[in-house]
């Protein structure tokens, strides 16, 4: 294979009012112009792991955007960005990704493709309810903690065994964040090989008072941005 | 979730690849919709839903010589090995274009101590879809059907030709695939820094996931 192509393309095209960029070499790729994301690194590999799947019997799908591929449930070469504060001068990043029940239920289990960067190894994921557009106050937290650096396949899963309530209709959204013990925590959320066709809805929250710059990514700075993104991340909410 | 593996390489036979005349086959709309209950899947990882047949925003690049000034020339191939003796119809790939001329080669080939060799059947795309837009499949339907033998390595190769001087197109990744590495190939004329020619490597020390393609055929 040639190796060092340095020379970059550049490509400027609307794709469903998004515009994109294209850099050359031996992996050419199209961003969301809007949104921290971040590519992983070749050699990174695992052996398929879908931990709990077999718990997933018996559970409704409220909502699940994972492949049904077992070696790609979803696109691990590419992320959503989940930073701390402290984390090499890059502004505090959480992502989150909305859903609306069909029909009243209750979650019990949520399952995240979360991948470990570099930092103190843990996230927080949680169930939050809609305030007028972007996550609002949390349902319910969990404390991730030991969470891959590989790149395919691990899925991260969490559970309420009592469940907790939704209703048919209303939005809620599952978020990936940093606590007060992450600050130096550089993670991301692996993208949804789904909906390509039209993309996704998404939001990150941002905050660049201990370095970088938010506007770079097209989101305000401390507050939540929600955004229409030409990929969404892989998660799924499973209940009764 | 619920998990399953792709299905990959089933049938083929035949006897010995001669080389077919073969008519160029309009683009597929997205995705493709052609009668695929009648044919086999010989090797492939094209994903089976309409939004995500393959990922459509990563992918190796496939340029002509005056694509970028100081980029080469760059084709790619992925090396695939029948299980069973089959016939190829239709060959797939999902492929996108960049810039330049609208317009790609996809070949089948035989092997040649490890990269592609002689071409066997050779396939003029036109109408290529935007790269990082979803999901059209890119569908070459062999005119006679090209025999394969089991067990024997071919290559499916996107390339550009004369007249494709400037284009600069993206061969996509696979997304039912990215644990196990398969072995692929890049062409360079000259100046690519590791030779010149065909150069061969293992998927996972590109991207981790193999180029989007399937071979069709029958028994």
């Amino acid at each position: 294979m040639q190796k060092g192509r340095a020379v970059a393309l550049t490509l400027v095209a609307l794709i469903a009012a998004t515009a994109v960029a294209v850099a050359a070499g031996d992996v050419q790729r199209v961003t969301n112009k809007q949104g921290a994301f971040k590519t992983a690194a070749s050699g990174r590999h695992a052996a398929p792991l879908p931990p709990n799947t077999t718990d997933d019997d018996g559970l409704i799908a409220i909502a699940d955007s994972f492949s049904e591929y077992a070696k790609s449930p979803y696109w691990a070469w590419s992320e959503a960005s989940v930073n701390g504060p402290s984390y090499s001068g890059q502004p505090e990043v959480w992502t989150a990704a909305p859903f609306t029940p069909r029909a009243d239920g209750a979650a019990t289990k949520l399952e995240v493709a979360a991948i470990w960067s570099y930092g103190p190894n843990g996230l927080v994921l949680s169930l939050d309810k809609d305030a007028r557009g972007v996550p609002g106050s949390a349902i319910k937290a969990w404390k991730l903690t030991n969470l891959p650096q590989s790149l395919c396949c691990a899925v991260e899963a969490v559970e309420d065994k009592a469940g907790l309530r939704l209703r048919a209709g209303a939005k809620y959204w599952v978020v990936l964040s940093t606590d007060a013990s992450e600050a130096g925590t550089s993670a991301g959320w692996a993208l949804s090989e789904l909906g390509q066709i039209h993309g996704a809805t998404m939001a990150q929250y941002c905050s660049d008072d201990h370095g970088g710059s938010c506007t770079s990514y097209g989101l305000k700075n401390d507050a939540w941005t929600a955004f229409h993104s030409l990929y969404g991340v892989a998660f799924a909410v499973l209940g009764k | 979730m619920n998990w399953k593996a792709p299905a990959l390489l089933m049938a083929v036979v035949l006897g010995a690849c001669g080389g077919h005349a073969v008519t160029p086959a309009a683009p597929a709309a997205a995705p493709a919709t052609f009668a695929r209950t009648k044919l086999v899947t010989i090797v492939g990882n094209l994903a089976s839903y309409r939004s995500g047949r393959y990922w459509a925003f990563e992918g190796s690049p496939v340029t002509g010589p005056d694509a970028e000034e100081g980029f080469p020339e760059n084709w790619r191939a992925v090396a695939f090995s029948p299980s069973a003796n089959h016939t190829a119809t239709v060959i797939q790939v999902g492929v996108g274009l960049v810039s330049g001329t609208d317009g790609l080669v996809l070949s089948l080939n035989r092997d040649d101590k490890g990269i592609p060799g002689k071409a066997i059947a050779t396939v003029q795309l036109r109408n290529l879809p935007a790269f990082g837009t979803c999901c059209t499949i890119e569908t070459a339907t062999l005119a006679k059907g090209v025999p394969l033998k089991a067990g024997t390595q071919y290559w499916v190769v996107v390339s550009t030709n004369t007249s494709e001087l400037t284009t600069s197109a993206t061969w996509t990744f696979n997304d039912t695939d990215q644990v196990d590495s398969f072995l692929e190939a890049s062409y360079c004329p000259s100046n690519c820094g590791s030779g010149s020619g065909w150069t061969p490597y293992q998927s996972d020390t590109v991207s981790g996931s193999e180029l989007a393609y399937a071979v069709l055929g029958s028994n």
